[in-house]
């Protein structure tokens, strides 16, 4: 049979069938009026509600890639707002004068120490608020503002930590000290109260070997976020002695607090940082940082992953593709919810055979 | 058609305006020219859903769904093919989605063109306030659409109450041309055959 036959009989059929239907009348079924009402009510409500969709520039192709721009870009501002709050606080002094009471005795090599100095003071003048409570909180607080280093300042230190860490490794020149603790020593010996919230011997022995040791100060010079000596030494260290150390950094701290009102500026100051939970998370993370085995700032999402997000957007297909993955992921909602998406978005495309739409 | 050309009113056009010109209207912010769209093709996609859905709950929302997804997406129409192609492609597609929903409790043989008739859809005629009404071969009738199988049931509902052909079927549920002209054929030969001892 040709194919005009083929349309020929399928006509004839059709009209057969046409007239069959006529004598057979059935009802014409009509939907219900609450359905009319309804469906007439949400048109006229879309059309009032949105009524420039259809003639805006805006109103097809290019709201939704807009619309993505816009919430990356905000995503972005309110990445790098946050980031900033939480960014290190500038210290008052280099590592190297709070450690200087600890060890007055050692020679002092000012051309070595003047280069310390120099790069933290244009910190302090940018931050203000660490300048407010003057040398006092310098010498006598180290071992605090130590811990405040660890837990806020994550970049602020680095040149001061790496000549901090790095010179002192010599022999000899462990405690070499600079001419802020010329300054800072003799501030720091007249209020008596102020050697309470000093660090206590063994913590100085400590700093001392961690500024002494080379592979200490390497793991220091490694990260770039780390604000001391302290926090390489701390790297090698296992957790429970870092949540040991931090128990009793916040014990010292809490004796600081009683001791009178210009040791309470430092000590409100520092409270925070100085909890145990984030401070053993914070040193948590930087040992793994220094050990390699995380990225600093890992968690900001990169533009490379909106980017992706955006794409599967792009045509039906990487869009159902999407959903597939989440569906066998087990994410059924998400999957759900970005069905509905899809379908309202591509409401005429044909669904290929073997996809599985996502149910509760 | 650019929009600037139908820039006139629906209630202007009256009766005769095309679909098309309707919906570019009503995307243009004419609610009018969407009530006048909406009373030609109501009957049509309601009927077209009601013989394919047992579930007559079901079958409203899926009624609702169409034309609100009409609503939605009326800034995005274009005219590449007639309105009812569109409307029945909108149509067909949510009642697929609606089938493979389905799927873990029913067997829905989509493309069954020779199987056995649906359990899915239900025979109007069978209801016993509708046969209380209807006539009795008009009762048969419905009855033998029911029972072909859904693809072809389908594709016959898609000539008879959207009055779309077979390039327009083809397009509207993506199947291919010789297969609806086979499914089309194999529906009328069918009821034909059904209405045999009415003629």
């Amino acid at each position: 049979m040709s194919r005009d036959d083929n349309d020929r009989e399928l006509d004839a059929l059709m009209a057969e069938v046409a007239s069959l239907k006529q004598r057979a009348a059935p009802a014409a079924q009509q939907p219900p009026s609450h359905l009319d009402d309804a469906i007439r009510a949400f048109a006229r409500r879309e059309v009032h509600v949105r009524p420039q969709l259809a003639g805006s520039p805006f109103s097809g192709r290019w709201r939704i890639p807009i619309s993505i721009a816009a919430v990356v870009v905000i995503s972005a501002t309110v990445t790098l707002m946050v980031a900033e709050r939480h960014s290190p606080a500038p210290v008052a002094i280099p590592p190297v004068a709070e450690i200087a009471p600890a060890a007055p005795a050692i020679t002092p090599e000012p051309e070595q120490k003047q280069a310390p100095r120099e790069s933290a003071a244009p910190e302090r003048r940018a931050m203000p608020r660490d300048v407010s409570p003057p040398p006092v909180a310098s010498a006598p607080t180290g071992a605090p503002q130590l811990r405040r280093k660890d837990s806020e300042a994550k970049s602020e230190a680095a040149p001061s930590s790496r000549n901090g860490a790095r010179e002192p490794a010599e022999p000899g020149q462990t405690f070499a000290a600079s001419p802020p603790s010329k300054k800072a020593a003799p501030q720091a010996a007249t209020p008596t109260q102020t050697f309470t919230a000093s660090p206590p011997p063994a913590q100085g022995a400590d700093a001392s070997a961690a500024a002494s040791s080379p592979p200490s100060g390497q793991a220091a010079d490694s990260i770039s976020a780390a604000p001391s000596s302290r926090p390489a030494t701390e790297a090698a260290r296992a957790p429970e002695e870092l949540r040991e150390d931090s128990k009793s950094h916040l014990q010292a701290d809490e004796k600081a607090s009683a001791d009178g009102p210009i040791r309470d500026y430092g000590v409100a100051q520092l409270r925070a940082p100085a909890m145990p939970s984030q401070s053993a998370e914070s040193e948590r993370r930087r040992s793994s940082v220094a050990a390699g085995r995380v990225q600093p700032h890992s968690f900001m999402p990169s533009p490379a992953m909106e980017a992706d997000a955006a794409d599967w957007q792009a045509t039906p297909q990487t869009w159902l593709k999407h959903i597939e993955a989440l569906r066998r992921a087990g994410l059924t909602d998400e999957a759900r919810a970005s069905f509905e998406a899809f379908r309202k978005r591509f409401p005429a495309f044909v669904l290929p055979e073997g996809f599985v739409v996502p149910t509760r | 058609m650019s929009r600037s050309s139908v820039a006139y009113t629906a209630a202007a056009m009256g009766a005769e305006s095309s679909d098309e010109d309707l919906m570019l209207l009503f995307a243009g912010g004419d609610v009018a020219a969407f009530d006048i769209l909406y009373e030609r093709h109501r009957g049509g996609v309601f009927r077209y859903l009601l013989r394919q859905c047992s579930d007559r709950a079901a079958m409203e929302e899926l009624y609702q769904d169409i034309w609100m997804n009409l609503i939605q997406a009326r800034s995005r129409y274009r005219v590449e093919a007639k309105f009812a192609t569109y409307l029945y492609m909108l149509a067909h597609n949510r009642l697929m989605d609606h089938f493979r929903k389905q799927r873990g409790l029913h067997t829905v043989p989509l493309d069954d063109e020779d199987g056995e008739p649906l359990e899915l859809a239900a025979s109007a005629a069978t209801q016993p306030d509708r046969e209380a009404e209807s006539h009795q071969q008009a009762g048969h009738f419905l009855h033998l659409v029911d029972a072909l199988p859904q693809a072809q049931r389908e594709v016959f509902l898609l000539h008879e109450e959207g009055g779309l052909g077979i390039d327009e079927i083809a397009r509207a549920t993506g199947a291919d041309r010789e297969a609806v002209k086979s499914r089309l054929r194999y529906a009328l030969s069918k009821l034909r055959d059904g209405m045999k001892d009415y003629l």
